[in-house]
């Protein structure tokens, strides 16, 4: 063989080797031709490799900084099977943010938020590829100096029959502060949600269930558009006793935003009877975002996780095992293993111990476990996040990072400065990937071909889940880089 | 003549090689070709393009791959991942490229995907220069259009 190695390797071979590499890889290969150009940055081509990658599972453990803007910050990807292994991605000099909080990650993106400005300066991104994007501000305008917000709750996440990502953002305005047009979503209209709630029960919406199994409440659904701007009203009954977040004084605004269309739209609510727990939440699964929060009853309060389905655009209640410990210090919605969870943090006596709980079956509550309860050494805050392999990482002493291994109990510490910065698993991607118009142009005959070859059936590799995504809207991304 | 349950497979080469019909059937071509023209399942199956070396190759691959999903205990994952990372390492070049044509003209999914993925290993941290040698690619930029892309992604040259 003279001219090269592989030389006149069909088309749809070539595909298959493509979408085996990882997104830096890939940003090298667009060099090579025009035609290659053209295949890798194609919206499908994307979305397969990204479907490839995510049948592998989390590849990285994205370690980045909380403080973007300083010149030589980089993100580490930590090697998910191996924490010790990790690749540089240097930052570029363009976040608007000096502090951001890592809200979530989800299929190659971070979702990131400025921390003056949480929830209202928002970006979306790649370290893979390093590639960023600013998320355009809502119509509802939040004024972090003059603090009219009570909360502000956010959740992201990556619908793959749908192919889309969306933010959703729960936040608890000062009406005081509200001029009286202060939204303006154009000539749009938004969907309509409403919350049914018992009168009879002075605004509380019942829990009980038909269904003993079922720890999900069901909250019906109104899905009839509506043009109405105005405020919703707000149950004055509400307002008394612990549930702040519910007085006359203020409305609780929830928005999605989705990054196909790069724009929010309102998403209306009669009523909001919960209270956060949490300001972002990491357990996204089952296309829902998951909070903790407190839910009003007659008697007592009762802590249960609130999830909103970015899709159906909805929440619900799910109801929580009993998991009572004298004290508890902490308590996170997670996702393990493509399944719901929570940790507790909880001492007993002088130690530390660390439990979680899974439910198995999801919106079944008789199937909530406790998967494990480990002692942890030190004073722990928090957990970092959970490995593929078993482990929980925790800030240790020092600023070092402990690995603790729930099957066998095995704890490691890694060679790494955990101070100010925060860890979220995430997927290879060429998500946010950037091409030139003019070139797209010349290989569009290529282009043309590989969107012949791309849902052929070589892709045996992708879970069958994840197949569906073809069927899906394309999502392009191409030329959205601010 | 292969007996019942049998079918023979012919090289471009002339070699002849009787193998169970599950084991031949991981391909989709001989399947669509059994399926389609019983007279293939009696007689001989032309393998074109395809030379005895790499028919044998083909149909060990096959072999063990077919006995494991007939029963999972005797062959576990773990087995089967084993026997596949040491098919493919005691390939040579020439072999690879061979075998990926045949396993794409066959349609052996499988092992089209498992070869892919030995080549996505030997071009990982390519430069775009290296790649085209290796795939035979003419480049169609011009230097301003290379220096253009470049540009997109600094870090990545």
């Amino acid at each position: 063989m003279t001219q090269g190695t592989f030389p006149d390797l069909p088309f749809e071979v070539i595909v298959i080797i493509l979408l085996s590499l990882p997104a830096e890889s890939l940003i090298r290969c667009m060099c090579v031709s025009k035609a290659w150009y053209a295949l890798i940055s194609s919206g499908k081509f994307i979305q397969k490799h990204l479907q490839v990658m995510a049948s592998r599972g989390n590849q990285y453990i994205s370690c980045g900084p909380r403080k973007v803007c300083s010149p030589g910050k980089s993100f580490n990807l930590l090697c998910a099977q191996n924490p010790n292994f990790a690749l540089k991605k240097a930052i570029p000099y363009k976040f608007d943010s000096i502090y951001c909080v890592h809200v979530c990650s989800s299929s190659g993106l971070l979702c990131l938020s400025d921390v003056d400005n949480f929830g209202s300066l928002l970006y979306l991104w790649n370290p893979c590829i390093r590639k960023f994007k600013c998320i355009s501000s809502s119509s509802i305008k939040i004024n972090h100096s003059k603090r009219n917000i009570s909360f502000l709750a956010l959740g992201f996440g990556y619908l793959n029959k749908k192919n889309e990502y969306k933010i959703v953002r729960i936040s608890n305005i000062e009406k005081d502060d509200l001029p009286d047009q202060y939204y303006d979503y154009g000539e749009n209209d938004y969907e309509i949600i409403e919350i049914e709630s018992d009168e009879d029960n002075n605004g509380v919406i019942e829990i009980e269930s038909d269904d003993a199994n079922s720890a999900i409440i069901e909250i019906e659904v109104d899905d009839v558009a509506d043009d109405n701007n105005e405020a919703m009203e707000v149950d004055d009954d509400i307002s008394d006793g612990e549930v702040e977040v519910a007085n006359d004084n203020s409305t609780t605004e929830v928005e999605v935003y989705s990054l196909s269309t790069d724009s929010w739209k309102k998403i209306e609510i009669q009523s909001f009877p919960w209270f956060m727990c949490d300001n972002f939440s990491r357990a996204f699964v089952n296309n829902r975002v998951h909070w903790m929060i407190f839910c009003r009853q007659i008697n007592k309060d009762e802590s249960m996780i609130l999830s909103f389905d970015l899709d159906r655009e909805m929440f619900q209640q799910i109801r929580l095992p009993n998991y009572d410990h004298a004290s508890i210090e902490y308590v996170e919605s997670v996702v393990y293993k493509d399944t719901l969870g929570f940790v507790v943090i909880h001492p007993i006596e002088r130690t530390e111990f660390c439990s979680l709980w899974v439910m198995k079956e999801y919106g079944a509550a008789n199937s909530w476990s406790k998967l494990f309860n480990v002692e942890v050494s030190g004073t722990i805050y928090k957990p970092l996040t959970l490995t593929k392999n078993d482990q929980i990482m925790f800030k240790g002493e020092d600023n070092n990072v402990c690995l603790h291994n729930f099957q066998n109990l095995r704890i490691e510490t890694l060679k790494l400065d955990s101070h100010d910065v925060d860890f979220l698993p995430l997927v290879d991607s060429l998500i946010l990937v950037e091409a030139k118009e003019n070139f797209l142009e010349q290989g569009r005959s290529f282009y043309e071909k590989a969107d012949k070859v791309l849902p052929a059936k070589q892709m045996s590799i992708v879970r069958a889940e994840t197949q569906d995504a073809s069927t899906g809207n394309e999502l392009d991304v191409k030329g959205k880089y601010i | 003549m292969a007996s019942k349950g049998n079918l023979t497979l012919k090289s471009c080469n002339g070699k002849e090689f009787i193998v169970e019909e599950k084991v031949a059937v991981m391909s989709t071509t001989i399947k669509n070709m059994v399926d389609v023209d019983d007279s293939f399942a009696q007689g001989v199956i032309p393998i074109i393009g395809v030379d005895g070396k790499i028919l044998a190759k083909l149909i060990e691959y096959c072999k063990e791959h077919a006995e494991a999903d007939e029963d999972e205990e005797v062959k576990s994952e773990e087995y089967l991942k084993k026997f596949d990372e040491k098919f493919v390492d005691e390939l040579n070049l020439n072999d690879l490229y061979d075998l990926l044509k045949a396993s794409n003209y066959l349609e052996i999914t499988k092992l089209l995907n498992l070869l892919c993925q030995k080549v996505a290993s030997m071009i990982k941290g390519k430069k775009p220069e290296e790649i085209r040698r290796i795939f035979n690619i003419k480049n169609d930029f011009t230097p301003e259009e290379e220096e253009e892309i470049n540009r997109q992604n600094p870090w990545a040259f």
